[in-house]
């Protein structure tokens, strides 16, 4: 038996995307209980995230202090995570880009156009490209441009929540085969993307989904494990460091608590 | 001769319309209306039906049996051969629903013989007690 870093990654069980519900008429008990219900799932780290489609000028972070104080009492054993996801569908966005995005752990792109999706896997500084699962993409997922973003330390999202409900299945199925080619199943994370409760699965059987699609049993695993982790820290590392090569302290994306890296490059 | 190879699927069934927030151990296996063996038997055949279709349906047909299953847990076994376990995890993680009640189906172990699945169902439930027992304990106040 392998110990060390084996061990500690067969321990990591994360979702990074679990919509903010805004529409809920109690969004913070209706987070609390998809939390609740994460971790009774088996998951020990997860990221509430928040979509903006439109415009970023005047639109604030819903995690204050409060809030994420509220949750976090309900799961002391979670790490929890703040996200930020924007549907891009021009490029005029990007000025508004950097302030808010300093409130968030991780930032995450959901690009709409074949020019948005060229910009976010080459140019933008972000953590993870999320693409709608839910419909036919607009445009084709070319291999060299996937590459290019997954060497540059850019995840590709896949989501399954949609799969569960009827019409979405074709589409998500479609779509995750697409992303897994055109990455050579190479740096993919798994997430739920779930708008209600009945539709997050446990990290084994979502691991199985992933692999029934037609991605490799071990980057499966990975793919709620160590990939999702390296896609929290490089988000820590933006929000935390400077130029991403100097870091003070970071916090470990497991239990919140400093680890003593005095420099990461 | 060689041996029929089959896996044993240990499940929980749990509801997510009953959670509630102050003990989600328990609510989560409270179910509104009684929920037994024959339900669940053919809520897990139509599921391979719809996901994997004749096809799928005909290649576990003959080695797809529910074992076990308890509702008072609502925790079972399923044994499915072993060539294509994955395609009827997969149909039952797309069960949303049975007999009416939204469900999430959770795969807690795949072992290659009844026993050890049974062990593992054994363990699982020990570590439930124990969460529950706490849960009850700081509830009335013996912490």
């Amino acid at each position: 038996m392998q110990l060390g870093k084996n061990n500690l990654y067969l321990s990591m069980r994360y979702d990074l995307n679990v919509p903010w519900p805004s529409q809920a008429a109690q969004p913070v008990k209706t987070a609390q209980k998809a939390l609740v219900l994460l971790h009774e799932l088996g998951y020990t780290a997860v990221a509430l995230n928040f979509i903006v489609a439109g415009k970023l000028k005047g639109v604030s972070s819903p995690f204050t202090d409060d809030v994420m104080h509220e949750l976090q009492r309900s799961v002391p054993g979670v790490r929890i995570l703040k996200r930020l996801t924007l549907v891009l569908d021009e490029q005029t966005q990007n000025q508004s880009f950097a302030s808010i995005v300093s409130q968030f752990d991780i930032v995450a792109v959901q690009p709409q156009t074949e020019k948005t999706l060229q910009s976010a896997a080459t140019a933008l500084d972000i953590d993870l490209i999320s693409i709608d699962m839910t419909a036919r993409t607009p445009f084709y997922l070319r291999h060299k441009l996937a590459c290019a973003a997954v060497s540059r330390g850019v995840r590709f999202e896949i989501c399954y929540g949609s799969s569960l409900d009827g019409e979405g299945r074709r589409y998500t199925v479609s779509n995750a085969i697409a992303i897994i080619r055109a990455t050579r199943g190479r740096g993919i994370v798994l997430s739920s993307g779930a708008h209600q409760l009945a539709n997050f699965r446990s990290p084994f059987d979502a691991i199985n989904l992933l692999t029934v699609w037609g991605l490799k049993s071990s980057a499966a695993r990975d793919a709620i494990g160590v990939t999702a982790r390296q896609a929290a820290v490089n988000g820590l590392l933006r929000a935390k460091s400077a130029k991403q090569a100097v870091i003070a302290t970071v916090e470990d994306a497991e239990s919140g608590r400093p680890t003593k890296v005095l420099r990461v490059a | 001769m060689v041996r029929l190879k089959t896996r044993y699927l240990l499940f929980e069934l749990l509801f997510p319309d009953s959670l509630d927030l102050a003990h989600p151990h328990e609510s989560l296996r409270q179910t509104k209306s009684k929920i037994e063996y024959r339900k669940v038997a053919d809520a897990f055949k139509q599921a391979v039906l719809e996901h994997s279709g004749e096809q799928g349906l005909g290649s576990v047909q003959s080695s797809l049996l529910v074992k076990y299953f308890s509702p008072a847990t609502m925790t079972g076994v399923l044994r499915v051969s072993r060539e294509y376990y994955r395609i009827v995890q997969a149909s039952l993680s797309y069960i949303t629903e049975i007999d009416n009640q939204r469900v999430i189906v959770k795969i807690a172990k795949v072992s290659g013989t009844i026993k050890k699945s049974q062990q593992a169902a054994i363990a699982k439930d020990k570590a439930y007690i124990d969460i529950i027992a706490a849960d009850t304990a700081s509830t009335i106040g013996y912490n």
